[in-house]
């Protein structure tokens, strides 16, 4: 049944329960706006934000607990409806949980990323504010923008839709066109928003072009219904393939992989540097979750066209970003290179379209949060520091001046590169498994040798924090609430590099869920 | 045998306890005191179950809990009690029982104490993690674990500019080998299906000869890193930069023989490939005998023993390349008691002398420090292969039954013994006798070494005495281990080809310790090997003792080899050559390509020029814009065309 007779025929009300995180957020987003308009007290929006994603993350996980205990563990289902809250999460979670007219679904799969979304961006709200008023630009403005981001992917990840995909898409990326450019009298953060406008705005445009087509074709937005068509007629065309090609342009865009990135260095470089961490993390993460969602759910009967494309996407971001991350001078302009070689190195997944594969993009998503977010906040907490401009030289000596600083940004590189006892090891282990096991050598290859050749400029950052005499003159300082932070990030990288098995079983339950395609 | 699981937790549980409170709470003595029980507790219960598995001769697999499902297979953390790695885990607990408080009275006053015992912590959990697997991947994930713990000891004095330098050269090199070996892993995963040791020795019959010897030499080559052996050795002399138990404990007596206990531990899949086994053999012997030249000519006593760990390190090889894997077990065993014992009093050497390491300004110290002269007289002899200390146990039986196996690989091992012998005994001839060359300033405060270091060396120097008479016990427990008529977890098949492939050695035979005495008293085959050791060790009387040989007259008549050694063979000039300034012409060339790509704009556009004027309207101007948009109106053209018209 299509949306507008569902609504005709009246059907009811849809299921609110199950939107209550959203709801919160929303809530939070608003109250933050009027709050930052009559209040000056900047720590009370700054905890205010982060209580509300606080509470809001918190319901996310109980709710997946709940979840996980229901359909992992032998519990009947008599059992279950007899304990009020299994009964509640059977209702809303396991029955009801595509809402909103079929537009909007809660399933574990959005859960889980959502809840890793709002992990990631309350270390970002908490870096925000210091950095900001060190930066001499504070606005309060940077709170709710990255709230309704945020509400943006959320959408984004919970979209059974190309509709509302779209909506979702566009709220995240006019939001952070906005929060890139929030930089006082900077012209490279205006630079950067304006690249990302026009460049964003080509690709939305591109999305949409993609959209039409596919609707011309299957006369569908639903994904599912999409895949039904597409097996029915068991024809490829061009209008099919034309869509398909098109949306993945698209999202490679949004992605910033090779050969769709230009706008990546500039904008990672122009934007204050928690929106960076925001941009280059959360927003991503979104990216690839419904990018995996669009490719499992609507093009089932595609997954050779589709893993190929992706196949060369990430080649040639592995390659690209890699290479050229080599050459950089600023750590966070490296950084921006590292993410599109990142970006590379989680889509080669799709390669392997296999739920090994779907497991493993999931995963090292989900763990690239706490490397990449590590590695961008603790720039932005050095880059307070008056005089210090993110430069490879800036970075002599730092184990030396500041020995935690040091320590925790040597985590983050061994992570990014992939060393273990750090969870990156386990991300490229799970994506290179995975390659190998659908027989991609070639792209197994490239991984392999891109990553040594990563080592190259993570480890340089390193030998120039414990192998110079300190070059920077000015004093470092970082907070102690900035280094729990980044600290508790640290931390989290190292279990996981010891102990990935939770967000592994995690990552392969979403993966297995979602090609069976349970409940819908 | 559930209680096993104490053994690796208890370090790592204390190194939590010092990395969250040494410095703020327990400081000097205190972090030490946490590290030593930590230690001695898995000492104990590894020496337990040592104990109850030597009556048994079984094999338990605790399964600790799952680490990571992969598809069919689960990765789990995973405990494998047999014999043979009992008696690695015993060698490596027990060792480190008495190094580390060898390090209390070592590292007094060192102002970064804890973190001193955290990482030693850290690294015994590491090793224990490696030596009690079950499957690759916790062997792979302690040997990184290790090689992470050695690069942050080796560079433990971060402020010393060698040490850091030392350290990097150890972490590169040996990401080399550890490329190699988890390509290795991953090729039996690909095979076999599995990483679990039994498994893979079950399913052996099932892969082909050139499979199997892929998988082998990959692993081999993590072992060549880890090891220190030839071609990728020049990383563990200078790794000596590293405090003095560091160096006993890491890179003499535990991590760099993990290699020779992985050998030994997969010795069935090395077992079925000839062609593994003689790279062993020959990889081995090599090192064996060029690292022994090379320690002729060393000055810096830490270097001499870093050297003669090379050496025998190649001689573990050689003795399982020769299908005696018992042997280089018991070798390694021995190699770790003497060894630890060298360097320790070594160290004691340097704390009395204020980190003096040239041997040529040493001399007499016999007089000052009389328990660390006898103790480090007791190891070198055990070393040089006299009996009837340990060394000549475990090293002479590896000699003479290569000279059945092999007579060309047993010219080297036998040579090599002279050397060792002449190295070691011109080490303590300079240091403790021989004229007295000490700066005068420094003989002033010369006095033997406190309790805390005297005991772990007298306790040491025991071991090296006693333990050679064990060497029966030591070949019959290690039988269920390796020996595969009765390896019990071994298949038909595999027993088959594992007895095929250790063929080369079924006829020799070694004596028990008593006829073995004789033999090597009454054989001509164990008078020449003793002669050798002794006439090494008589040379170095006559030219560093009497003098009546002048070392220098020497070097000069043979220059040419002199300067070889000296040299170290060229290696580190031939690795300059190759890698520092062929990384200087990649990185040059990937300059200019870089550059030509990044200042045009063609492939990355970077906004750079621009960002440093940073004008606005001059941005939309220079048309940077419209020139990323034309780069992806051609790739999504090509991606289209590539679909629609080549699909």
């Amino acid at each position: 049944m299509s949306v507008i007779e569902q609504l005709v025929s009246g059907l009811g009300l849809p299921n609110f329960n199950v939107l209550i995180p959203e709801i919160i957020l929303l809530l939070t987003a608003f109250a933050v706006f009027i709050l930052e308009m009559f209040s000056k007290n900047r720590r009370v929006i700054s905890a205010f934000s982060i209580t509300g994603l606080l509470i809001s993350g918190i319901y996310i996980l109980v709710i997946i607990l709940g979840i996980l205990k229901l359909i992992l563990s032998p519990i009947t289902l008599r059992e279950a409806s007899a304990n009020p809250f299994y009964s509640y999460i059977l209702n809303n979670y396991l029955e009801n949980f595509v809402t909103l007219y079929g537009l909007y679904v809660v399933d574990l799969f959005s859960l889980v990323f959502k809840l890793f979304l709002i992990i990631g961006t309350i270390f970002v709200l908490i870096h925000i504010r210091p950095y900001a008023e060190a930066k001499g630009s504070y606005y309060g403005e940077y709170y709710y923008l990255i709230l309704f981001s945020l509400f943006g992917m959320f959408i984004m990840v919970s979209s059974p839709n190309l509709i509302s995909f779209y909506v979702g898409l566009e709220l995240m990326s006019i939001s952070l066109y906005v929060l890139i450019g929030l930089y006082r009298k900077d012209y490279r953060s205006k630079e950067g928003a304006y690249k990302y406008l026009i460049i964003g705005g080509t690709g939305t445009a591109i999305v949409s072009y993609a959209i039409a087509l596919l609707y011309g074709r299957t006369g569908t937005f639903d994904f599912r219904e999409i895949a039904q068509t597409l097996i029915a007629s068991n024809t490829v065309d061009v209008g099919l393939i034309g869509g398909l090609i098109l949306l993945l342009v698209g999202l490679a865009l949004k992605a910033s992989a090779v050969p769709f990135h230009q706008w990546a260095p500039d904008a990672y470089e122009g934007a204050p540097t928690p929106v960076t961490a925001f941009l280059a993390v959360p927003s991503k993460i979104a990216t690839y979750a419904i990018i995996l969602r669009v490719v499992v759910e609507a093009f089932p009967s595609l997954t050779e066209s589709w893993g190929f494309a992706w196949a060369l996407f990430a080649a040639a971001s592995m390659i690209f970003g890699n290479l050229v991350a080599l050459r950089q001078k600023s750590v966070k302009r490296m950084l921006a290179y590292s993410s599109i070689a990142h970006t590379g190195y989680i889509t080669a997944a799709l390669a392997a379209p296999t739920g090994m594969g779907f497991a493993a993009l999931a995963f090292y998503s989900i763990v690239y949060l706490f490397m990449g977010a590590g590695a961008f906040l603790l720039l932005a907490s050095l880059e307070k520091n008056e005089g210090w401009n993110n430069t490879l030289e800036d970075f002599k000596g730092l184990a030396k001046k500041d020995p935690v600083s040091a320590l925790l940004m040597l985590i983050f590189m061994f992570s990014l590169l992939g060393i273990p006892p750090t969870v990156g090891f386990f991300g490229k282990l799970g994506v290179f498994l995975a390659l190998i096991g659908y027989n991609v050598w070639w792209l197994a290859v490239i991984l392999v040798v891109t990553s040594i050749i990563s080592a190259g400029y993570y480890l340089r950052v390193v030998a120039n924090m414990y192998m110079y005499e300190p070059s920077f003159k000015g004093k470092i300082n970082v907070s102690l609430v900035e280094k729990l932070s980044l600290g508790v990030l640290a931390v989290i990288v190292l279990i996981l590099g010891i102990y990935p098995t939770q967000i592994w079983t995690l990552t392969t339950t979403i993966s297995s869920l979602l090609m069976a395609g349970v409940g819908r | 045998m559930e209680y096993l699981w104490v053994i690796p937790f208890s370090p790592l549980i204390a190194f939590i306890i010092i990395g969250l409170f040494g410095y703020k709470l327990l400081r000097e003595p205190l972090s030490g005191v946490i590290a030593v029980i930590g230690v001695a507790i898995s000492a104990v219960f590894s020496v337990y179950g040592f104990y109850e598995v030597s009556k048994t001769g079984g094999y338990y697999d605790l399964k600790l809990f799952t680490w990571m499902p992969l598809g069919n297979y689960e990765i789990s953390v995973s405990i494998l009690w047999d014999p043979l790695s009992a008696l690695m885990t015993c060698v490596v607990t027990v060792v480190s029982t008495f190094i580390f408080i060898f390090a209390t009275g070592y590292m007094k006053g060192d102002p970064s104490y804890p973190r001193f015992f955290a990482y030693l912590s850290l690294f015994v959990f590491m090793m224990l993690m490696l030596t009690l697997a079950d499957n690759l991947v916790q062997l792979f994930f302690g040997w990184e674990g290790v090689g992470l713990a050695s690069y942050l000891l080796i560079g433990f004095w971060h402020y010393k500019k060698s040490a850091s330098v030392a350290a990097l050269e150890a972490f590169v090199v040996n990401r080399v080998g550890d490329w190699l070996f988890l390509l290795g892993v991953l090729l039996t995963f690909v095979t076999f299906g599995t990483l679990d040791y039994l498994d893979i020795f079950n399913k052996i019959p099932e892969a082909g000869f050139w499979t199997m010897t892929a998988i082998a030499l990959l692993l081999f080559g993590g072992a060549v890193g880890k090891s220190a052996q030839i071609p990728l050795h020049i990383w563990l002399p200078n790794a000596m930069e590293g405090p003095t138990p560091v160096s006993a404990l890491i890179h003499a007596a535990t991590m760099v023989a993990a290699g020779v206990y992985m050998v030994a531990r997969i010795m069935p899949v090395f077992a079925s490939s000839e062609i593994a086994l003689d790279t062993v053999l020959y990889v081995g012997t090599m090192s064996a005998f060029i690292a022994a030249t090379m320690g002729l000519v060393q000055n810096d006593i830490k270097r001499i023993i870093a050297y003669s760990t090379l050496s025998q390190l190649g001689y573990m090889f050689a003795a399982e390349g020769l299908g005696l894997f018992k042997d280089g077990m018991f070798h390694l065993a021995s190699h770790a008691v003497f060894k630890a014992l060298l360097f320790l009093a070594a160290g004691s050497v340097l704390v009395a002398l204020h980190h003096l390491l040239d041997v040529q300004k040493m001399g007499q110290l016999r007089k000052y420090m009389p328990i660390t002269a006898i103790t480090f007289l007791i190891g070198a002899l055990a070393l040089a292969g006299i009996p009837p200390f340990s060394g000549f146990f475990s090293k002479d039986p590896i000699i003479e039954a290569a000279y059945e196996i092999n007579w060309v690989i047993w010219v080297f091992l036998w040579s090599g013994a002279g050397l060792t012998a002449f190295y070691i005994f011109r080490l303590y001839f300079l240091a403790f006798e021989n004229g007295d060359r000490l700066d005068p300033h420094l003989k002033a405060h010369v006095h033997e070494s406190p309790p805390n270091m005297t005991i772990p060396l007298i306790v040491l120097a025991a071991g090296a005495l006693i333990l050679g008479f064990f060497r029966d016990f030591f070949m019959n427990f290690l039988r269920p281990s390796l020996d595969p008529s009765q390896m019990k977890f071994l298949s038909e098949e595999t027993r088959i080809i594992v007895e095929n492939g250790l063929e080369r050695s079924h006829h020799v035979h070694i004596p028990d310790v008593l006829h073995f005495v004789i033999h090597s008293l009454t054989s001509p085959l164990g008078l020449l090997a003793l002669f050798m050791a002794l006439g090494g060790i008589f040379v170095a009387y006559l030219m560093y003792q009497r003098r009546v040989i002048d070392p220098v007259w020497v070097g000069n008549t043979f220059k040419p080899i002199y300067l070889l050694f000296y040299n170290r063979w060229y290696f580190d000039h031939i690795y300059y050559a190759i890698f520092a300034y062929g990384y200087y012409k990649l990185s040059r060339f990937m300059w200019k390509a870089g550059d030509k790509f990044v200042i045009d704009g063609v492939v990355n556009g970077s906004g750079k020029v621009s960002m440093s004027f940073g004008d606005f309207m001059r941005l939309a101007q220079t048309g940077r814009i419209s020139a990323y948009l034309a780069q992806m109106a051609v790739g999504i053209l090509v991606f289209l065309s590539l679909f629609l018209f080549l699909s």
